[in-house]
C-alpha cells in the first residue's frame, strides 16, 4: 500500500513541457517578427511582453502558495495526505515564483532605463512586483532555515496567508504613495493586433512555462517525500 | 470571564518579570538612542531639511528597535519552555497570543517615549498636530505588536531568529511604515500634500484584518 | 463535572523523526488511581512518548484520547486535566516561586490561588524561599517548584519525565510517597524513571519502552520492576 507508486512527471508533465515550447518558440517569433517595431520605443518595447507575462504569472503562482498554505493549516493536521500535498504545491509554487520574480525584476529596469531614462522607479506595480518577490524570497529562507518539520513548515505556510492581506495593503499604499509621480501607462503601446496576439502568446507561453515547471518541481517534491515514507516503511517493519 | 482573567495574568507576568531585570526595555531604549544618534552624524548636515527625513528616521528607529525586543520577548518563554506552560494550560490560544502581543506592544511604547522625544530635540522637529502623531504611532504599534507577536513566538526555537524575524515581518510592515511616515510628515508640519485621515483609517483598517487573521493564525500554527 | 471515571488513551501512536520511528505503534490505557511506571533505555522514545501524552507535541498517526467515562474531553478539558513535568520545568526563571505557582493557579481556573500557592509551597518544602526568583534556585528546588506547578493546577493527570531529577534521597522519598498518594486520591500518573527502587516503591503498573514499541505491561511492585528491568537490560551487552 504504502510502498506502490511514486509520483513522476507522467505524460502531463510532458506534454506541458512540449506545449510550454511550443508556445515560448511561437511567442518570440510573434514578439520579433510579426509584431510591428513600437514608434517611441523602439526594439526594447518588446521586452514588455515577457516582462508582463512573467508578473502576471508570478502573481497567479503566490495566489497558489497561499493557497496551498491555508489548505495545510486548515486540513493539514487532520489529513497527511493533503498536507503533504498542500506543502509539496507551496515549495513548487513558491521556487517558480522567485525565478518569475528575477525576470520580472530584470525586465523592469530594463525597460525603465529606455522608457523613463532611469534603472529603478517606484512605480507602483513594479514596487509590488518587487514586494511579492521579498515575500516569496522569506517564504523560502523560512523553509530554509525554520526546519523542514511540521512546524517549520506551518510557519511557512502562515506566511503565505498572512501575504494575501499584506499585499493589498502594499497595493493600496504604494499606489497612493506613488501617487506624486507620473504614472506611465503601460498597455498604451498596444494599437495593432499583432501586438495583441504576440501579447497573448506570451502571457500564454509563461503561463504554460510556469505550470510545468511548478509540476515537474512538484513531482520531485511529491518524489522525496514517497522516498521519506518508503524509509520509514522500512524502518517500521524492521525495528 | 475566566479568560480574561488569565488574559491579564499573562499581561501582568510578563509586566512583572521586566520591571524586575529590565532586559527589554533597557536593551531596546539604548539600542534605539544610539540609532538616533547615529541619524543624526549620518544626516544632520542641514537643520531646515530635518522636517523631510526626521519621519523617517522616527519609523525606522521605531521598526528596528522594536524588533529586537520582540525576539527577546520570546526569548523570556523560551527558557524552560516555558511558552508551553501558557499554551497547555486550559487558556485558549488566542488568548495567549493576545496578551504576548499587548505586553509587546506595551514594551514598545515604553522604549518609544523617550526615544521619539530625543529625536524631537535632536532634529528640531516641532509637533503641529498631536493628535495624528499619536495616533499613527498608536495605530503603527498594533500593526507592528500583532505580526511581530505571531511570527516571534513561532520563530522562537529557529536558528538564526534573529535575522529571520525581521526578513519575514518587514515586507509586511512596508505598508505600516509608509503610512507612518506620511502622517508624521503631516504632523510635524512638512510641506506635502497629503491627507493623515485617510492614512490614519488605512492604518485602522491594516490593525482590524490583521488582528483576525493573526490570532487565527496563531492557533492554528502552535497546533501544526 | 466529570461523568464517570477519567481516563487517558492512547491509541496506537506513532511518532516519527526524519527518517526513524521514535514510537510504533503505542496503545495503552491508563485509568484513574494508577501510578504508571515507563521505563526503558535512553532513546527508547520515554519523554517523546509522554509529550505527546501531554499535548506539548502532536503523534503522526494514532491518537491520544482522554475521557470521562466515555465522554471524550472538551480540548479545553483536556488542557485543564493533563499536568505535565518535562525536563524542561515550565517555570518561569524570573519569577518567585510564589509567583509562578500563583500565575499557574489562574491560568488553570483554580479558585484560590494565593491561599492554594501558600499550602503547595508548605508541602514542596518551599516555604522558606517562597520569594526567591527560581533562577537563584537549586536543580533540585527547581524541580520542587516544577511539582509545585503540578500541584497547584489541579491537574488530574500527572505526567512527570523523571521526576526524581535533582532531588536528594530524603527529597526522593517524599516525591514518592507523593505520587502514591495522587493515585490514591484518584488521579492517574505516569512518569518515567531509570530507578528500579521507585518503580518497586509507587508503582501500581509498569511499561516498558524498547525501540519505540511497548514490549511489556506488567504489575508493580518488587515482582513488577524486577521483571521489568531485567527486561530493559537484556538487550544491553
Amino acid at each position: 500500500m504504502r510502498t506502490k507508486g511514486g509520483f513522476t512527471p507522467g505524460w502531463i508533465g510532458y506534454g506541458l513541457t512540449v506545449a510550454a515550447a511550443g508556445f515560448l518558440a511561437a511567442a518570440l517569433y510573434m514578439v520579433f517578427f510579426v509584431a510591428p517595431k513600437e514608434a517611441t520605443m523602439g526594439i526594447s518595447q518588446k521586452i514588455f511582453y515577457f516582462h508582463v507575462g512573467s508578473a502576471i504569472n508570478m502573481l497567479v503562482s503566490f495566489g497558489l502558495c497561499a493557497t496551498a498554505g491555508i489548505v495545510y493549516l486548515s486540513i493539514g493536521s487532520v489529513n497527511r495526505r493533503w498536507a503533504d500535498i498542500a506543502d509539496a504545491v507551496g515549495v513548487a509554487t513558491a521556487e517558480v515564483g522567485v525565478t518569475l520574480g528575477a525576470i520580472v525584476l530584470i525586465t523592469g529596469p530594463l525597460w525603465a532605463r529606455k522608457a523613463w531614462g532611469t534603472w529603478w522607479t517606484w512605480e507602483p506595480r513594479l514596487t509590488l512586483s518587487l514586494m511579492v518577490f521579498l515575500l516569496f524570497l522569506a517564504y523560502l529562507a523560512l523553509r530554509a532555515f525554520a526546519g523542514s518539520d511540521r512546524f517549520g513548515r506551518s510557519v511557512a505556510a502562515g506566511l503565505s496567508i498572512l501575504g494575501i492581506p499584506a499585499l493589498y495593503f502594499i497595493h493600496v499604499a504604494v499606489d497612493r504613495w506613488g501617487g506624486a509621480h507620473p504614472q506611465v501607462v503601460y498597455k498604451g503601446g498596444l494599437t495593432q493586433i499583432d501586438m495583441r496576439i504576440a501579447f497573448g502568446l506570451s502571457v500564454a507561453a509563461v503561463f504554460l512555462l510556469a505550470t510545468a515547471l511548478s509540476w515537474l518541481r512538484l513531482s520531485i517534491e511529491r518524489e522525496r517525500q514517497h522516498l521519506d515514507a518508503l524509509y520509514l516503511e522500512v524502518d517500521r517493519r524492521l525495528g | 470571564m475566566d479568560e480574561f482573567r488569565r488574559y491579564l495574568a499573562i499581561v501582568q507576568k510578563d509586566l512583572r518579570v521586566e520591571f524586575r531585570t529590565r532586559e527589554i526595555l533597557y536593551t531596546t531604549t539604548l539600542f534605539a538612542l544610539l540609532l538616533v544618534v547615529i541619524f543624526a552624524f549620518a544626516f544632520l548636515s542641514d537643520a531646515g531639511k530635518s522636517r523631510d527625513y526626521g519621519p523617517g528616521i522616527i519609523w525606522v528607529t521605531v521598526l528596528f528597535a522594536t524588533t529586537v525586543g520582540q525576539n527577546r520577548l520570546f526569548d523570556r518563554e523560551r527558557e524552560n519552555d516555558c511558552l508551553w506552560s501558557l499554551l497547555l494550560s486550559p487558556a485558549e490560544p488566542s488568548t495567549v497570543f493576545m496578551a504576548k502581543a499587548t505586553a509587546q506592544i506595551a514594551f514598545a511604547v515604553m522604549m518609544q517615549v523617550p526615544t521619539i522625544l530625543l529625536i524631537l530635540v535632536f532634529f528640531d522637529l516641532g509637533v503641529t498636530d498631536p493628535f495624528s502623531f499619536i495616533a499613527v504611532l498608536a495605530l503603527g504599534n498594533v500593526a507592528l505588536g500583532l505580526v511581530g507577536t505571531l511570527f516571534a513566538a513561532m520563530l522562537m526555537n529557529a536558528r538564526m531568529k534573529e535575522v529571520l524575524l525581521p526578513l519575514v515581518t518587514y515586507p509586511i510592515f512596508v505598508p505600516v511604515v509608509i503610512a507612518g511616515v506620511k502622517v508624521t510628515a503631516v504632523a510635524v508640519g512638512a510641506p506635502i500634500a497629503e491627507d493623515p485621515e485617510v492614512w490614519l483609517k488605512f492604518l485602522a483598517g491594516f490593525d482590524m484584518i490583521f488582528a483576525v487573521v493573526t490570532v487565527v493564525l496563531f492557533g492554528r500554527m502552535v497546533r501544526a | 463535572m466529570s461523568d464517570g471515571p477519567l481516563n487517558l488513551r492512547c491509541e496506537a501512536v506513532a511518532r516519527v523523526y526524519g527518517r526513524r520511528h521514535v514510537l510504533r505503534d503505542v496503545s495503552f490505557t491508563a485509568s484513574a488511581g494508577e501510578v504508571v511506571a515507563i521505563v526503558g533505555r535512553n532513546g527508547a522514545g520515554k519523554s517523546t512518548l509522554l509529550s505527546i501524552l501531554a499535548g506539548r507535541r502532536l503523534p503522526d498517526r494514532g491518537r491520544v484520547v482522554v475521557a470521562a467515562g466515555d465522554r471524550p474531553a472538551t480540548p479545553s478539558e483536556t488542557r485543564s486535566w493533563l499536568g505535565f513535568l518535562p525536563h524542561d520545568l515550565l517555570v518561569y526563571p524570573d519569577l518567585t516561586a510564589r509567583e509562578n505557582l500563583e500565575f499557574t493557579g489562574v491560568l488553570h481556573g483554580q479558585p484560590h490561588p494565593a491561599k492554594r500557592a501558600v499550602e503547595v509551597l508548605e508541602a514542596v518544602g518551599l516555604t522558606i524561599d517562597a520569594d526567591r526568583t527560581v533562577r537563584t534556585f537549586s536543580r533540585g528546588m527547581q524541580q520542587r517548584t516544577a511539582i509545585g506547578r503540578l500541584m497547584a493546577s489541579g491537574a488530574r493527570f500527572w505526567l512527570l519525565d523523571e521526576p526524581s531529577t535533582g532531588l536528594d534521597e530524603s527529597g526522593r522519598r517524599w516525591l514518592l510517597q507523593l505520587l502514591t498518594a495522587q493515585g490514591r486520591e484518584g488521579r492517574t500518573v505516569l512518569f518515567t524513571t531509570h530507578h528500579p527502587s521507585e518503580v518497586e516503591t509507587a508503582a501500581t503498573r509498569v511499561l516498558v519502552l524498547d525501540g519505540g514499541r511497548l514490549v511489556e505491561d506488567l504489575p508493580g511492585g518488587l515482582k513488577g520492576a524486577t521483571a521489568a528491568f531485567a527486561r530493559v537490560d537484556g538487550g544491553q551487552p
